[in-house]
């Protein structure tokens, strides 16, 4: 067997059963362990480490469904479509997609948007710490250059759009000293509030999650996209949406570090 | 670029970061470097970023990779690839490792070190793969054998012709894992001494000892319990042969507290120490046989 078909055979192994040519493949072992079962121990040390990163990014996910079934998703997503990278720290970007198939979380309509918001907290852990932008003085510039004027973001921004309160869900699960899940925060919670704008970036202190407007939302996701401020704005304008108050969050967001400066685009 | 001490160095995880970063600065305490795994810090900033460049400040460090799956038929990453070039590039550590295994098929990953079959097609492929990395990196890096839970009828290499080939051909070093040997041999019904016979005694650069479980499978590398006694006295026979080759003990599974590790690392040092010892004796009687510290 070439090393190619050995390869694939081997790894079809550790998602299903060993086929025949594989089992001929394997050299008898001298304590006589049939060869499926150290096969097995392969797919047992697998799953057991990309299990073990799925759980570190998507504890919330977990306490809201049980571990039972959190176990089978995981399995379920590691078989269809599997870890696509050897970094196990990226490995669940996409793991909301298999919740949103999922028929047993169907009573759970916002466990997917949990899902998303523990990747971007996991996520933005590893992102730079300075934007790669050079920043510029916005009061010095002419007025042709006031139009090119943009927001240079912290790299670790992510903005996140749902229809659930999901920082809510996610901040009644977070370690308490008198519990470890605070159902009553939960269960106060309005889940039916209606759409709901966050971002999530990362403090020197730590993680920090934010609640927007739907205008901010734009005009952040529209920073990140290269846009200037001025092409911004009139998007927000066209999409008939009351404007952000910059003279507000402008400088509470370069006070929370989620805003670095100003950049020329 | 600093080399590392012929000294007990410890696999620095996540749980032990702080202890290990609060410890006194002048502690006697080992451990004489530090290695942590390239994968943990694979970013471009943040608190990863921080915690390295406070270990590095204090300790030599060592980079060992668990993803790159340099054996797959399937290309390098060459997004992983890159990722290990800049964490290369901002710590120039002393050492870079990864795994005589595959773990790649397409775009799929096990994340896991798979066995290989011992054959030339496969020497051909790792050691072309070892190029393009080295080539990447501009330096050298070292292969550690793996632990194999089964073999294939078409090996037609020992497991250190074949760990030994590789090297040869390529260039590159071995990081040898003195508990791999172990759990091998016992598995696949070989001497352990063999394979150390069968290293030529410039290759080994660094040393793993970690430790394995018995199981109805027989013996698994989980790096979840204590180093084994068998396996300390093959770790004697390996610095008699080869000399005071850095020595890591890595522990990933049912973490103890740090001073439990650091007492097995303190073990390795003393037996590295008098592995020094015994070269310093040997060149004086006249042979030549210290060996230098890697680099």
């Amino acid at each position: 067997m070439q090393l190619a078909d050995l390869q694939a055979a081997f790894a079809g192994a550790l998602r299903g059963e060993p086929d025949q040519a594989l089992l001929h493949a394997i050299a008898p072992a001298p304590a006589g362990v049939p060869a499926p079962d150290r096969l097995a121990i392969y797919r047992r040390t697998s799953l057991h480490s990309q299990r073990s990163a799925l759980t570190a990014v998507y504890p919330v996910v977990q306490a809201l469904i049980g571990e039972a079934l959190f176990a089978a998703l995981v399995h379920d997503h590691l078989t269809q479509p599997g870890s696509r990278s050897g970094d196990l720290h990226r490995l669940g970007g996409d793991f909301a997609h298999t919740l949103l198939q999922e028929p047993a979380c169907a009573g759970l309509p916002y466990l997917a948007e949990v899902a998303r918001l523990e990747w971007a907290l996991h996520d933005n852990f590893f992102a730079a710490d300075r934007t790669a932008l050079a920043l510029v003085d916005a009061a010095q510039l002419d007025a042709s250059a006031q139009l090119r004027v943009g927001l240079a973001l912290h790299p670790s921004v992510r903005l996140l759009a749902g229809q659930f309160p999901v920082h809510a869900i996610w901040q009644a699960h977070q370690p308490d000293p008198a519990a470890a899940i605070d159902t009553g925060r939960l269960a106060a919670t309005d889940l039916q509030a209606g759409p709901i704008w966050l971002s999530v970036h990362r403090r020197a202190e730590g993680h920090c999650i934010a609640v927007l407007t739907a205008a901010q939302h734009a005009l952040l996701t529209d920073a990140q996209a290269g846009l200037p401020l001025a092409v911004s704005l009139e998007r927000i304008e066209a999409a008939g949406w009351l404007a952000p108050d910059l003279a507000e969050c402008l400088p509470r967001w370069l006070g929370g570090q989620l805003l670095q400066g100003f950049a020329l685009y | 670029m600093t080399s590392l001490p012929p000294r007990a160095g410890l696999g620095v995880r996540a749980a032990h970061y702080t202890a290990l970063l609060d410890a006194p600065e002048r502690s006697p305490t080992p451990p004489a470097w530090c290695e942590v795994h390239s994968e943990n810090f694979f970013a471009e900033g943040g608190p990863a970023l921080r915690v390295l460049d406070r270990l590095t400040e204090r300790w030599p460090l060592s980079l060992h990779g668990v993803g790159l799956a340099l054996g797959s038929v399937a290309p390098l990453d060459a997004v992983h690839l890159a990722r290990l070039q800049a964490l290369e590039r901002r710590y120039r550590p002393a050492l870079v490792s990864e795994h005589l295994c595959w773990g790649r098929l397409g775009d799929w990953h096990s994340n896991d070190l798979l066995p290989l079959p011992y054959t030339e097609e496969a020497v051909a492929l790792l050691a072309a793969r070892v190029d393009q990395v080295q080539d990447t990196l501009g330096r050298q890096i070292l292969l550690e054998n793996v632990s194999c839970y089964v073999r294939f009828a078409a090996d037609q290499l020992t497991e250190w012709e074949f760990a030994a080939a590789v090297c040869e051909r390529s260039g590159c070093g071995l990081l040898l894992d003195v508990n791999n040997i172990y759990v091998n041999a016992c598995n696949h019904g070989y001497d352990a001494t063999d394979f150390l016979q069968g290293i030529p005694v410039h290759l080994p650069q660094e040393i793993h000892l970690g430790g394995h479980e018995a199981t109805p499978w027989g013996l698994v590398d989980t790096h979840g319990a204590p180093v084994a006694e068998p396996v300390w006295s093959l770790y004697a026979q390996a610095l008699a042969r080869f000399g005071a080759v850095p020595t890591l003990i890595e522990r990933d599974n049912d973490l103890p507290p740090l001073p439990v590790l650091l007492a097995e690392v303190a073990r390795a040092d003393d037996l590295l120490v008098e592995a020094v010892a015994a070269a310093t004796t040997t060149t004086a009687a006249g042979n030549p046989g210290m060996r230098r510290a890697a680099g």
